[in-house]
């Protein structure tokens, strides 16, 4: 019986995977806040040997000068709040990145990546979710009364967000809502690293099944080199961060989200290693490193481990030595 | 064991029957199509023509395919034989083989009875369905079920033995090869697997890949509709409402269903599936657009044997 629930899980993932057309892949979880965040100044590291090299690089164009610095309060302070509506909130921060606030670039799309389509479906889909749970809390003998109130309460509060925003997006001009990646290609244009790092994720995250890439191979192409690009610059630029994505991108075991690169467990190893070595990352990320490099260590032999590990050592030492 | 291996065999049918219903929510959203959108079809066979055998290969012949012959015989019994033809160049072998391993892999002939215990044992531990977005309730589960298990019926006629795991990939292999020799159903089911082997991650890292192979789908389809094959108007109308080789589109994708249904090899799907799915898709029309759409599949069904007096 329990062989026979695994296997109508498995099932229930396989259908809906082929069938929700899309719909099913998973917003990045850390998108948000990456995005949001900006790399404080620093010097020009020097030119990294990566363990591959993916051309063309884009070209980042110099920073505009006399500008607040991204991520200082200077600059934040300029933005709206967070729970400034949407369709209040997109003029002001299309002013601002239009003038060169990197931080605003990186907001404008942040908020309206909500609207995207891929969005919309992952709404929708929690939306069913929390109409099914709340559904099933009424024969839940489990919840107490309060228990059962607060979580019916919290799942329509979700909900009554979902529909907010999609009545918020509707407001929007539909190429405003086309080119929403568009602000944040220009931050990484900029230099910013963080952007291009957030680039690399969000650019393809729509493209979670077959079918999305076959329907859109011409744009899933140019995405996924750009994305490539991006992500080997931003590591080129010293953002250990992206070493954490670059594991993440060749590990044989990952969330379900859509990936870079095909699964290489040396590849892996290489930029999890150099990620384990660097300092002063979140804590979060060193628990991924060590789990991506226990696993990838199954798939390599004593050699190819000394191998991978001498390479993510030379990129540890060229990207982020000096953190 | 058995009830694991009856559900995976219906569940994978529920697949087929799942295109029916699957596009209501995505497709649903679409703008309707409009007579430029519909003139982006693909273009049918010029006049109407003599539909050709199932799966007789293109190239003009008087000489019926050795393998033809081995059509009536279990096919566990003739497999290496149709293997040795079709490597030989037996066009009409290499698509059983294909056709058979796409099909039939897993396939376990099911009762009604043990499908609807099947579903409700899955109601009963808390799992679910979600097709296009959408739960699916119990009834409609079973319903999916039944249709798609009695159009497993017609494709397999119960037949059952075989379990490999890479069905697919050989599937792929005997259906490209017929394609290549010209076999005009082989053509139109390409697209249908020629993807099959994909996961997304391996779709994206071999997006390129991807390409090719969608092009080569396209070019197929059209080879096997100038034929005048009707199992491609199937697959115009398959591709029409995944958006995956044409973009989506409710009205082109009724359109070529219906196109289909007018043709003799609308006896090829189960009549409850085939009408349920002719259902769905109008449902995503306004009556306009539906007759619009009804007015073009008439005029494709000329391609194939279709008889638009016919039609209902």
């Amino acid at each position: 019986m329990k062989s026979l629930r695994l296997w109508l899980l498995l099932s229930t993932a396989l259908v809906a995977a082929l069938f929700a057309f899309g719909g099913f892949g998973r917003r990045h979880e850390a998108s948000s806040e990456q995005t949001l965040r900006t790399d404080p100044p620093r010097s020009e590291p020097a030119p990294v040997v990566t363990a591959e090299s993916i051309a063309p690089s884009p070209a980042p164009t110099p920073a505009a000068p006399a500008r607040a610095e991204p991520g200082s309060a200077a600059s934040l302070q300029q933005l709206p709040r967070w729970d400034v509506p949407l369709d209040q909130a997109v003029p002001r921060l299309r002013e601002l990145a239009d003038a060169g606030n990197v931080d605003a670039q990186l907001e404008l799309t942040n908020r309206l990546h909500v609207c995207t389509a891929f969005a919309q479906r992952q709404a929708e889909q929690a939306d069913e979710r929390d109409r099914k749970s709340t559904a099933g809390d009424e024969d839940d003998r489990r919840l107490t009364e309060s228990s059962r109130a607060i979580r019916v309460k919290n799942a329509q509060r979700r909900i009554d967000m979902n529909g907010a925003a999609r009545t918020a997006c509707e407001k929007l001009p539909a190429d405003l809502k086309a080119s929403w990646l568009d602000s944040l290609e220009r931050a990484a244009q900029s230099g910013n690293a963080a952007a291009m790092r957030s680039y690399a994720i969000l650019a393809i995250e729509q493209y979670d099944s077959v079918n999305a890439i076959v329907a859109d191979v011409d744009n899933a192409i140019a995405g996924r080199d750009k994305a490539r690009a991006y992500l080997l610059e931003a590591l080129r630029r010293g953002d250990a961060e992206s070493l954490a994505e670059l594991a993440d991108a060749y590990s044989e075991q990952t969330s379900g989200k859509p990936q870079l690169f095909a699964a290489d467990p040396a590849q892996s190893y290489v930029y999890a290693y150099a990620g384990s070595l660097t300092r002063g990352l979140p804590p979060i990320r060193y628990n991924n490193f060590e789990w991506i490099l226990s696993e990838s260590a199954k798939s390599l032999d004593a050699h190819q481990l000394a191998d991978a590990q001498a390479r993510g050592r030379r990129i540890y030492e060229q990207c982020c030595s000096q953190r | 064991m058995r009830r694991q291996a009856i559900l995976a065999g219906s569940v994978i049918v529920v697949l087929a029957a799942a295109l029916a219903w699957r596009s209501a929510s995505q497709i649903g959203h679409r703008p309707a199509a409009t007579n430029e959108n519909l003139s982006a079809t693909p273009p049918p066979a010029a006049s109407a023509r003599p539909a050709p055998e199932a799966g007789h290969q293109a190239t003009a012949s008087t000489t019926r395919p050795a393998s033809e012959s081995l059509d009536e015989r279990p096919f566990a019994e003739v497999r290496a034989e149709l293997e040795r033809l079709a490597d030989a160049g037996d066009a009409h072998a290499a698509l059983r083989l294909g056709r058979t391993l796409s099909q039939c892999n897993g396939h376990v002939p099911t009762t009604d009875a043990q499908l609807e215990e099947l579903v409700v044992n899955f109601s009963a531990s808390g799992a679910s369905i979600s097709l296009g977005g959408r739960e699916q309730a119990p009834e409609a589960l079973l319903e999916m079920i039944k249709l798609s298990a009695a159009q497993k019926k017609l494709d397999c006629k119960n037949f059952v033995g075989l379990d490999e795991k890479n069905a697919n990939v050989q599937a792929l292999r005997w259906i490209e090869r017929s394609a290549a020799l010209g076999n005009a159903d082989a053509q139109a089911l390409y697209g249908s697997l020629a993807f099959s082997s994909y996961t997304a991650r391996s779709a994206l890292a071999d997006a390129e890949g991807v390409r090719e192979r969608k092009q080569r789908a396209a070019d197929y389809v059209q080879k096997s509709l100038a034929q005048g094959d009707a199992l491609a108007l199937l697959e115009i109308y398959k591709s029409y409402s995944a958006g995956t080789l044409y973009p989506a589109n409710a009205e082109a994708a009724y359109a070529h269903l219906y196109a289909y249904s007018l043709t003799p090899r609308a006896s090829e799907i189960a009549p409850q599936l085939l009408e349920r799915t002719l259902a769905s898709g109008a449902e995503k029309l306004d009556p306009q657009s539906l007759q619009r759409a009804r007015d073009e599949g008439a005029r494709l069904a000329t391609c194939c044997g279709g008889n638009p007096a016919e039609a209902p």
